[in-house]
């Protein structure tokens, strides 16, 4: 794939837009994957993903392929991400998040079994959780303890250094406990 | 014990599986950058532009210089007088005036 990724490349460069539509193809499952984390609309999705192939696509002279297409192309999409992460936050106070589902609550409310939270119901109580933190601190967050990211491969992908990401990382930690215990007492006062 | 509470919530969220890519996305984008290339006005900078037609001007403006020449030179073997000679002619008489 980094090789057929590689020769698509030089293939774009020499005028081919077919080429693109291939590198397209090869690289979509990974770009919906990353922003999938930061957005639950798939259609708003799809329009971070278009987002990110139309930067990649006028950013392409700048690719000089010492690392992979694909690790290049990550790190766009996790821009776009933070951007998107951004703008939700700054209209956070217009746009009302959807409350809890029954199961989420239950969860919180101690009344299921720890090991019956599925991923769509922690995903639920990440989102409100989440407004807590800072834009950075979610992207950071995501990329380490959700996608399983080392520190490393986080300042690749955001350009920080790695003692802003370690202490990102620890302060959105301590952020979303308090923010889970506070929808805990919530739920619990209801 | 709330850090045990968010670790199951962060391990529960890494199960999630990832979205089904729509069919004809890569299609769409192709479109997208086609429209973005017809929509958009090419803008080429001055500079660019000097250097793409700097050997037109280069003739043009050596042309001109030869041109001017000629004509200086084709007046000044030819007696008739010329707009230097009224000019002057003009500034003794208002001087002497």
């Amino acid at each position: 794939m980094v090789n057929d990724d590689a020769e698509l490349v030089a293939r774009v460069r020499a005028g081919s837009s077919d080429a693109y539509t291939e590198l397209v193809r090869n690289n979509q499952q990974q770009v919906f994957s990353i922003l999938h984390r930061y957005e639950r609309d798939l259609h708003l999705v799809e329009d971070l993903a278009q987002e990110t192939f139309t930067k990649a696509w006028r950013a392409l002279a700048s690719f000089d392929g010492r690392a992979p297409f694909q690790h290049w192309l990550s790190r766009i999409a996790v821009h776009v991400a933070l951007d998107h992460v951004r703008r939700r936050k700054r209209l956070s106070g217009t746009v009302s998040l959807p409350d809890l589902g029954e199961d989420s609550v239950a969860w919180l409310r101690d009344e299921l079994p720890p090991r019956e939270l599925e991923a769509r119901q922690a995903r639920e109580i990440l989102e409100l959780a989440m407004q807590s933190l800072s834009p950075a601190e979610q992207v950071v967050i995501t990329l380490m303890e959700i996608e399983g990211r080392t520190v490393k491969e986080i300042c690749s992908l955001t350009g920080d250094s790695s003692v802003a990401v370690r202490v990102r990382a620890m302060r959105a930690r301590t952020k979303l406990r308090k923010a889970i215990e506070k929808l805990e007492a919530t739920e619990n006062e209801r | 014990m709330k850090d045990k509470k968010l670790n199951q919530i962060l391990a529960a969220a890494r199960q999630e599986t990832p979205p089904v890519v729509p069919t004809g996305f890569a299609e769409r984008v192709k479109h997208a950058l086609v429209n973005e290339a017809i929509s958009q006005p090419v803008v080429v900078a001055f500079w660019d532009q000097l250097n793409r037609n700097f050997t037109r001007y280069t003739v043009a403006a050596a042309a001109a210089i030869v041109i001017c020449a000629a004509v200086e030179v084709s007046q000044a073997f030819s007696h008739d007088p010329t707009i230097d000679d009224d000019v002057e002619q003009i500034c003794s008489d208002w001087m002497l005036r």
